[in-house]
C-alpha cells in the first residue's frame, strides 16, 4: 500500500502552529514490528491508510505524547478511532499492541492473568512438578507495553523467549484499548493506579513492573455508556467528527490509489451516501459512517456493477438494517 | 504515563515540548486537555448584569423528613395547606408534567408576567449529582460467579473427596445481565416525574443502551409495559441475573381518594416471584426507612431515594444481590 498522501488530504494538519513530536506527513524511519510476532497482543507491521482530516487529530496525538496521558477517542462507529492508533505507530516506527475490551474484561486482565486451573491441574497430577506461582502468571497487554523484555521472559510461550533480544531495540509502543465502554463501569477507574504510577505488581513476582519504554495509550469509546468523570479528566479527549465530502473523496483515494478524488464512481457513491445520511437522520437512525462509505467503494470497485448507486445503497443499508434489530 | 488530573504542569510541558506559536493552537490544546478558558472579568460582569434576580424569590418549603435532617435548615415556617404525604417523608419538589396536575396546585401563587418567559428553576435531583453515578452503579449491578477461580472452595471440595462438577468462581460485580427499570407512572409519583426521567437517563448512561429495559406501571407492577397503559400486559420477571429496579413509593404516599391498591403482602409475593426467576428486585423508595415494613425488607432490597443515601447504605441493602449462576 502506498504511503503517499494526497496533498489535499494532508493540508489540514498544518493549520496549527507548533513543533510536533508526531508528524503524519513525515513518518519516522526505523525498524519496528517485532512485537507483532512475539506478543499475543501485537499486530503485524501493516498500516491501514489514514487521512488526518481534522487538524485537531494530529494535535491531540502530540498533546497526549507531550503530557504522557491517555488519548481518549470518541465518535460514532466507523469514524476511524481504532485505525488512528495503528497509523500513529506506523508513523513513529513504534510497536503496536491492541486489546479489544469486552463486558467480561477486568482491569487486572490488562496487566496480567493467573492460570489457576493449570496450577490446580499440576498440583493434582503426581507426574508433574508444581512450579512457583509466577510460572502461572501470563503478562497482559499493559505489561507488554510497559516492559516488553520482562513480559517476554515471564510469558510461557517458548517462541517469545528466543526473540527477546529483538525487544531491546524497541523505541516505543502504541497500545490501543478498543471500546472501553463495553467494560464494567468500574474498570476505567481501576486502571487509574497502574497508569498513574506507571508500575504494578504481578502476582508471584518480587519486583514491580515499571514502564521502561515510551508509550502512547489510545482508548476508544463508542459512547454506549458514560465513562467515569475521574477517568475522563485525566485523558486528552478527541471527538472524531464526520469528514466533509471532499475529505471523504480523499480518504477513498488514499485507500484505493487507482481512484482519483474526482472520479465519477466516487461522485455516485458519495451522492448515495449523502441521500442515505439525510434519510437516516430524518428517521432518527444512525447515519452511515466513513467505514460504510469505504465498504461501498470497495464493493463497487470489486463487482463493477451496472448501477453503482444501487449497489452502494445496498452495501450501506445492510449495515443499517443490523442496527434496527439492535435498537 | 501519569493519570493525575490535567494541571498547569501539563501546560508547561506542552509549552516546552510542542512550543505552540499562536492563540488558535493554544485554544485547541486547552480544549483537548479539558481546561476551560478563563472568561474576562468584563465579559463575566456584563453577563451577570443580564441575569434578573427577583427580590423576593418564591420559597418552596419541603416537608420535613423525620428520618434524616435536611441539609437546608433555614428556620422558615412550613406552609399551611393540604398535606400531600401522610407519612411526612416525601419532599414536594417540582411538578414536572403538565399532563395531570393535582388540584392543590391551583392554590399556588399566580405567576407574574415576568415569570412566564423565565425558565423553570433548576431543582436538585434526589441523588446528589456527584454521587449519582456511583450510587446507580451500586444499585444496578449484580454479582455473579464470573470472577477468578475460587481456590478456597476448590480445596474444600477436593479435600472432601467431591468431584468438581462445576468450576467454582468468585463473585464479581457485573452489569452483564442487564437492568429492568420499572417506573411507577401513577399519580402518587407525579411530583417525582423529573427525577424518574433523570434517573432513567443516568441509568442508561451507566449500564449502556443495550443492557436496559424500561417498563411502566401504575401503583403496583402486576401489569407493566413500555408504552401506554392500554398496552400493558401481565408482568413476567426477566431472565435470571437481571436487576429489577422499581421506582415506587410502595403505596406509602397515598393521596386523598387515591388509596392503596395493594398491601405489603402483595409486594412480598411479587418480590418472591421475581427472586424465584433468578432476578434481583430492588426498590427505590422516596420515603424514609422508618416507614418500611420489616417483613418486606427481607424479600425486597429497599433503597432510600434521597440526597442522604450513600453507596454504603445501598450496598447494605443489596447484600443479597449476589447470584450463583
Amino acid at each position: 500500500m502506498s504511503n503517499e498522501m494526497p496533498a489535499a488530504a494532508n493540508q489540514q494538519t498544518s493549520t496549527f502552529a507548533y513543533k510536533p513530536i508526531f508528524d503524519p506527513g513525515k513518518p519516522a524511519q526505523g525498524e519496528y514490528g517485532c512485537l507483532g510476532t512475539i506478543s499475543p497482543y501485537g499486530r503485524p507491521k501493516k498500516a491501514i491508510p489514514y487521512v488526518y482530516h481534522l487538524p485537531e487529530i494530529a494535535l491531540a496525538v502530540n498533546v497526549a505524547l507531550a503530557t504522557r496521558r491517555p488519548l481518549l477517542l470518541s465518535g460514532r462507529p466507523g469514524t476511524g478511532k481504532s485505525t488512528l492508533a495503528r497509523d500513529v505507530a506506523s508513523c513513529l516506527a513504534w510497536e503496536y499492541l491492541e486489546e479489544t475490551i469486552t463486558s467480561r474484561t477486568q482491569a487486572n486482565d490488562l496487566l496480567w492473568k493467573f492460570d489457576a486451573l493449570e496450577r490446580l491441574s499440576d498440583a493434582s497430577t503426581p507426574e508433574v512438578r508444581v512450579r512457583k506461582e509466577a510460572y502461572y502468571v501470563e503478562p497482559g497487554v499493559l505489561w507488554w507495553t510497559f516492559d516488553p523484555v520482562s513480559a517476554s521472559k515471564a510469558s510461557r510461550r517458548s517462541a517469545e523467549k528466543k526473540q527477546a533480544a529483538a525487544l531491546t531495540t524497541i523505541r516505543g509502543v502504541v497500545v490501543l484499548l478498543d471500546e472501553v465502554d463495553k467494560a464494567e463501569p468500574d474498570v476505567p477507574n481501576d486502571l487509574l493506579v497502574p497508569l498513574g504510577s506507571g508500575e504494578f505488581n504481578p502476582r508471584g513476582h518480587d519486583h514491580p513492573i515499571v514502564a521502561q519504554k515510551q508509550y502512547l495509550l489510545c482508548i476508544t469509546t463508542n459512547g454506549e455508556r458514560e465513562l467515569p468523570q475521574a477517568f475522563v479528566r485525566r485523558c486528552v479527549t478527541l471527538s472524531l467528527k464526520r469528514p466533509t465530502d471532499s475529505q471523504l473523496r480523499n480518504i477513498a483515494a488514499r485507500h484505493h490509489p487507482s481512484v482519483t478524488p474526482d472520479s465519477p464512481l466516487l461522485d455516485q457513491v458519495l451522492s448515495t451516501f449523502n441521500k442515505l445520511e439525510g434519510e437516516m437522520i430524518r428517521l432518527h437512525r444512525r447515519p452511515p459512517s466513513t467505514a460504510e462509505f469505504l465498504d461501498a467503494v470497495d464493493a463497487c470497485l470489486a463487482l463493477e456493477p451496472s448501477d453503482v448507486a444501487e449497489l452502494a445503497l445496498f452495501t450501506m443499508k445492510k449495515i443499517v438494517d443490523v442496527q434496527e434489530r439492535d435498537e | 504515563m501519569r493519570t493525575d488530573q490535567i494541571s498547569l504542569g501539563d501546560i508547561a510541558r506542552i509549552k516546552r515540548i510542542l512550543s505552540p506559536q499562536d492563540a488558535a493552537t493554544w485554544n485547541a490544546i486547552l480544549d483537548l486537555v479539558g481546561l476551560p478558558l478563563e472568561r474576562t472579568v468584563a465579559a463575566a460582569g456584563s453577563q451577570a448584569e443580564e441575569v434578573e434576580v427577583p427580590r423576593e424569590a418564591p420559597v418552596v418549603q419541603p416537608l420535613a423528613d423525620s428520618d434524616k435532617e435536611l441539609p437546608d435548615t433555614t428556620p422558615r415556617p412550613a406552609p399551611r395547606g393540604p398535606v400531600f404525604a401522610p407519612t411526612g417523608a416525601i419532599s414536594v419538589k417540582h411538578i414536572g408534567s403538565a399532563v395531570r396536575r393535582p388540584e392543590w396546585s391551583n392554590e399556588g401563587r399566580t405567576l407574574s408576567q415576568g415569570d412566564e418567559g423565565r425558565p423553570p428553576p433548576r431543582v436538585p435531583t434526589l441523588f446528589a449529582p456527584r454521587q449519582q453515578r456511583s450510587l446507580i452503579t451500586a444499585i444496578a449491578i449484580a454479582r455473579a460467579e464470573t470472577g477468578e477461580l475460587d481456590e478456597e472452595r476448590v480445596v474444600a471440595q477436593v479435600a472432601e473427596g467431591e468431584p468438581l462438577v462445576k468450576i467454582p468462581r468468585r463473585l464479581r460485580p457485573t452489569s452483564h445481565f442487564g437492568v429492568q427499570l420499572l417506573v411507577d407512572r401513577g399519580p402518587r409519583l407525579e411530583p417525582l416525574r423529573d427525577d424518574q426521567r433523570a434517573l432513567g437517563k443516568a441509568l442508561l448512561r451507566t449500564v449502556g443502551v443495550h443492557r436496559i429495559q424500561v417498563l411502566r406501571f401504575a401503583h403496583f407492577p402486576d401489569r407493566a409495559g413500555p408504552g401506554t397503559p392500554r398496552t400493558w400486559r401481565r408482568y413476567a420477571p426477566p431472565a435470571s441475573g437481571t436487576v429489577v429496579l422499581v421506582l415506587t413509593d410502595l403505596g406509602l404516599g397515598w393521596l386523598g381518594a387515591i388509596e392503596r391498591t395493594h398491601s405489603f403482602a402483595d409486594w412480598i409475593e411479587w418480590a418472591a416471584r421475581v427472586r424465584s426467576a433468578g432476578a434481583h428486585p430492588v426498590a427505590l423508595v422516596p420515603h424514609g426507612p422508618r416507614h418500611w415494613p420489616r417483613d418486606l425488607q427481607r424479600h425486597l432490597s429497599l433503597v432510600h431515594w434521597d440526597r442522604t443515601t450513600s453507596v454504603g447504605s445501598v450496598r447494605g441493602a443489596g447484600a443479597a444481590k449476589g447470584a450463583r449462576l
